[in-house]
């Protein structure tokens, strides 16, 4: 007599399988992402682990590079956005108030050494 | 062969529990491991700067919360900027006794408490010397105005030609003095973006950060501090952060000469003007930190305690309830006795 059948088996591996499946993380693609909101409204979505240079707006270049974003450019008279230099946290965002551009980064929030940053 | 199956059958219900135990199980780890509550955040232009809401409530939606905050903060936008009808009115009294609604005198007061226990290195009529140098707006060149020019602006500025009738809801502004209240109004914006939130849910937790002046509304997750991280001010990296600061309650802001600034023959001119000389202040302080119990205090505090730099004065500011870190030039960092308590990530 057996305890447990061929069919059993199939079961309780169907049952381990979902349960793995339930436990892991999901990666679905690239989750580090730049968003470029322009006068408030999303613009953009750039992936920070691909680098590159971007023309957001005339006259305003964002760069990326070694997942790092920045404002390479901007025609904004005291450059407050070109002097953030990079940023690769969501802590701070980069901000061209006279362009009404803003760069916002996405990541996961647990693997941040803070929440938000003062200046 | 009929004990056989009946033996069969107590076997299978035996398998057939275990799994549904341990589907049961793996279903309930997942749920309370979940439990932690979800932030919203969300990020936008007001007053002159970005404004995130980070927001959780176990009670209502946190959109709902977080769109609340916002418009108690676009009020107070305009409200009190520079060319607000409400500040227009002050600014245009020409000397005459002019009537300001509660909310603008409360803050009139607030700000002249502070130039009063800063003797002056907060003042809230600097303005009209931060427009000499170029730096009252982000679409203006600063540059290096004349030393006439300077003194001719310096006998407007100072915040004891501000006369206040409190019995009467009115002032009257001396000597051609110009009030703004548009510095302030970001942290003024947290600290009642915060008190509409409070009283949607009192259980509401998450922060808000205004340009880097950040209030909280209640600990991460209910019980763990907001790891705050102070800008590192001479970083290539605006994210870089040179000190850490765990908050559970309260407000933080940071003035620092990193951000408004041009270089000329090697000398840094940034926007933080000492209302006594009417030049940026120079005393080899970079970025100045205070923490207080309300977001509008602690960033008149921090522009005083930057004006101020690692002076007797900065001692007295505990006395106010506000904590003090100063980083130096060299990146050497004063603490206020009782800010210990608070480092750490």
């Amino acid at each position: 007599m057996k305890l447990i059948g061929k069919y059993d088996w199939l079961l309780i591996v169907f049952v381990g399988f979902l349960i793995l499946i339930t436990l892991l993380p999901f990666s679905n693609g690239s989750n580090y992402n730049a968003f470029v909101y322009i006068n408030n409204e999303m613009t953009y979505k750039i992936d920070l682990t691909k680098d590159g240079t971007y023309l957001v707006k005339e006259h305003v270049v964002v760069e990326v590079k070694d997942k790092k974003i920045r404002m390479k450019e901007s025609d904004c008279p005291q450059q407050l956005c070109v002097k953030m230099g990079w940023i690769s946290t969501p802590g701070v965002p980069i901000v061209c108030i006279p362009n009404k551009v803003m760069i916002i980064i996405e990541a996961d929030p647990n693997n941040l050494d803070y929440d938000v940053i003062t200046q | 062969m009929r004990k056989r199956d009946s033996n069969n059958l107590v076997n299978k219900v035996i398998v057939y529990s275990l799994l549904l135990i341990t589907a049961i199980s793996v279903l309930l780890y997942i749920y309370f491991s979940n439990e932690k509550p979800l932030y919203y955040k969300r990020t936008e232009y007001f007053l002159g700067t970005y404004v995130t809401v980070n927001i959780a409530s176990e009670k209502i939606s946190s959109v709902e919360l977080a769109s609340s905050a916002f418009q108690e903060i676009a009020r107070i936008d305009s409200k009190f900027k520079k060319n607000s009808k409400n500040m227009k009115s002050i600014n245009s009294s020409e000397g005459n006794w002019v009537f300001v609604d509660e909310e603008t005198l409360s803050m009139i007061e607030a700000c002249l408490e502070v130039s009063d226990n800063t003797d002056g290195a907060f003042d809230p009529t600097v303005y009209r010397l931060v427009e000499l140098w170029g730096f009252a707006s982000a679409d203006s060149t600063p540059s290096i105005p004349s030393n006439n020019n300077i003194d001719e602006v310096m006998n407007t500025v100072s915040y004891k030609n501000i006369i206040m009738d409190k019995d009467n809801n009115r002032i009257k502004l001396l000597n051609n003095t110009m009030i703004d209240l548009s510095g302030i109004a970001k942290g003024y914006a947290v600290d009642r973006a915060i008190e509409v939130i409070k009283s949607m849910d009192p259980g509401a937790t998450g922060y808000i950060d205004a340009g880097g002046d950040i209030g909280i509304v209640g600990p991460k997750y209910g019980e763990r501090p907001w790891v705050i991280g102070i800008r590192h001010p001479r970083s290539a990296s605006a994210d870089n952060a040179i000190e850490y600061l765990k908050m559970y309650e309260g407000a933080i802001a940071t003035s620092g000469d990193y951000e408004r600034y041009f270089i000329e023959k090697g000398i840094r001119y940034h926007h933080l003007i000492d209302p006594k000389t009417g030049r940026p202040a120079r005393n080899n302080t970079v970025s100045a930190t205070v923490i207080n119990k309300s977001a509008m205090l602690a960033d008149a505090y921090a522009t005083a305690a930057f004006i101020m730099g690692k002076s007797p004065g900065i001692t007295f500011l505990p006395r106010y309830g506000s904590l003090v870190l100063l980083v130096q030039e060299d990146l050497s960092i004063y603490k206020s006795p009782g800010i210990e308590g608070y480092i750490g990530k």
